[in-house]
C-alpha cells in the first residue's frame, strides 16, 4: 500500500510539475509522450487517494502523539517533584 | 513513531489540512479516556470535543469534489516565514508586556513549534529543502525548553493554551499563504476556514499542561 501511495504521490507530483512548467515552454506546446505524465480523471483520483491517505496518517499520528503524551503525563504525576535541592538532601541522608 | 507518521502525512497531504486533522487528536483522545462518556469531561473540555467533531465534519464536507495540494514556496519566502516565527518568538519572550510572563513564554514556544512544523513540511519536499532540517531541530529543541520555562513561571494552563493555539494556527496560515494550498471556492472555502478555526479552538480548549492533574 505504501509503495502504491508513493508511486501515486510521485505521479501526482510529476503531473503538477508538468502543469507548472508548461507555460514556460512557449507556444510550441508539448506533445504527450513517455516522459510526460498524462492528465485526466486517473490523475485526479490518484491525487485524491494520496491526500486522503495523508489525512488518515495525520489522524493516526495525532492519536499516537497525544496518547504517548497522556501516558507520559500520568507517569510524571506519580513521581515526586524534581529539584536540585531535593536531590542533594537525599544524598546527604 | 508518531512524529514519523506525521512526516509521512505531510509528504502526502497539504500542511494546513494535516495540522487541522492533527489538532483533533487531543479531542478524540479526551473522549476515549472517559470510556465513551464525554459527559465526564469538564465543561470547557466538552466544548473543545464538540468543536473538534464539528471541525472534522466541516473539513470532510469542504473536501468533497476538490483535491487540495501544496506548492513549493520560493526559498526566500520560506526563510522569511521561518525568520518571522523565530523573531516573533524571541520578541514575545523578551519584551515584557501586561500579559503574564508564562503566557508570553507559551506563545514563544508555540511560535517555535510552528516554525518546526513548517520546516518539517519543507523537508519532506526533498532535494535542497533537506537543509531545513537544521532550523527544524533547533526550533523544536528551543520550543521544548521555552515551554518548560513557561510552566515553571506559573499560569501553566494559559501557557499551554496559547502555545497550542500558535502551534496550530501559524502552520495553517503558512499552508494557505506560503505554500499556496489550493482551496475550494465559494461556500466550501468558507466551510474549510470555519473548520480550521473550530479545530484550533478545540485543541486550545483541551490543551493540558504537564504536571496538571486531569479530572
Amino acid at each position: 500500500m505504501w509503495t502504491e501511495l508513493c508511486l501515486c504521490n510521485s505521479y501526482a507530483e510529476s503531473s503538477r510539475r508538468t502543469l507548472v512548467e508548461r507555460p514556460a515552454e512557449g507556444k510550441q506546446g508539448r506533445r504527450p509522450g513517455p516522459g510526460n505524465a498524462p492528465h485526466g480523471p486517473g490523475r485526479e483520483e490518484c491525487a485524491t487517494v494520496t491526500v486522503a491517505a495523508g489525512l488518515v496518517l495525520s489522524f493516526v499520528s495525532a492519536l499516537a502523539v497525544n496518547w504517548a503524551y497522556s501516558r507520559e503525563h500520568d507517569a510524571a504525576n506519580t513521581l515526586p517533584p524534581l529539584s536540585a535541592r531535593r536531590r542533594s538532601s537525599r544524598r546527604g541522608t | 513513531m508518531g512524529w514519523l507518521v506525521y512526516l509521512a502525512a505531510l509528504r502526502l497531504a497539504p500542511l494546513a489540512l494535516v495540522q487541522t486533522i492533527g489538532a483533533s487528536g487531543i479531542a478524540v483522545l479526551a473522549v476515549v479516556e472517559t470510556g465513551g462518556h464525554p459527559e465526564r469531561l469538564r465543561r470547557h473540555e466538552q466544548l473543545g470535543a464538540a468543536a473538534a467533531v464539528a471541525g472534522l465534519v466541516l473539513v470532510a464536507l469542504s473536501l468533497v469534489g476538490s483535491t487540495p495540494t501544496d506548492q513549493r514556496p520560493h526559498p526566500i519566502e520560506a526563510v522569511l516565514w521561518l525568520g518571522a516565527c523565530g523573531g516573533a518568538a524571541v520578541l514575545v519572550a523578551v519584551v515584557r508586556t501586561r500579559v503574564s510572563h508564562a503566557a508570553a513564554l507559551g506563545a514563544s514556544a508555540g511560535l517555535l513549534f510552528a516554525a518546526g512544523d513548517i520546516s518539517a513540511k519543507l523537508v519532506v519536499f526533498g532535494g535542497g529543502w533537506v537543509v531545513v532540517l537544521v532550523p527544524l531541530v533547533a526550533t523544536y529543541a528551543l520550543g521544548s525548553i521555552e515551554l518548560q520555562s513557561a510552566f515553571q513561571h506559573g499560569d501553566a494552563l494559559s501557557a499551554a493554551g496559547i502555545a497550542t493555539l500558535a502551534t496550530n494556527a501559524v502552520p495553517i496560515a503558512a499552508g494557505i499563504v506560503l505554500l499556496r494550498q489550493t482551496r475550494p471556492g465559494g461556500a466550501l472555502g468558507v466551510l474549510e476556514l470555519v473548520a480550521f478555526g473550530l479545530l484550533v479552538v478545540s485543541a486550545t480548549l483541551l490543551s493540558r499542561p504537564r504536571g496538571q492533574t486531569h479530572g
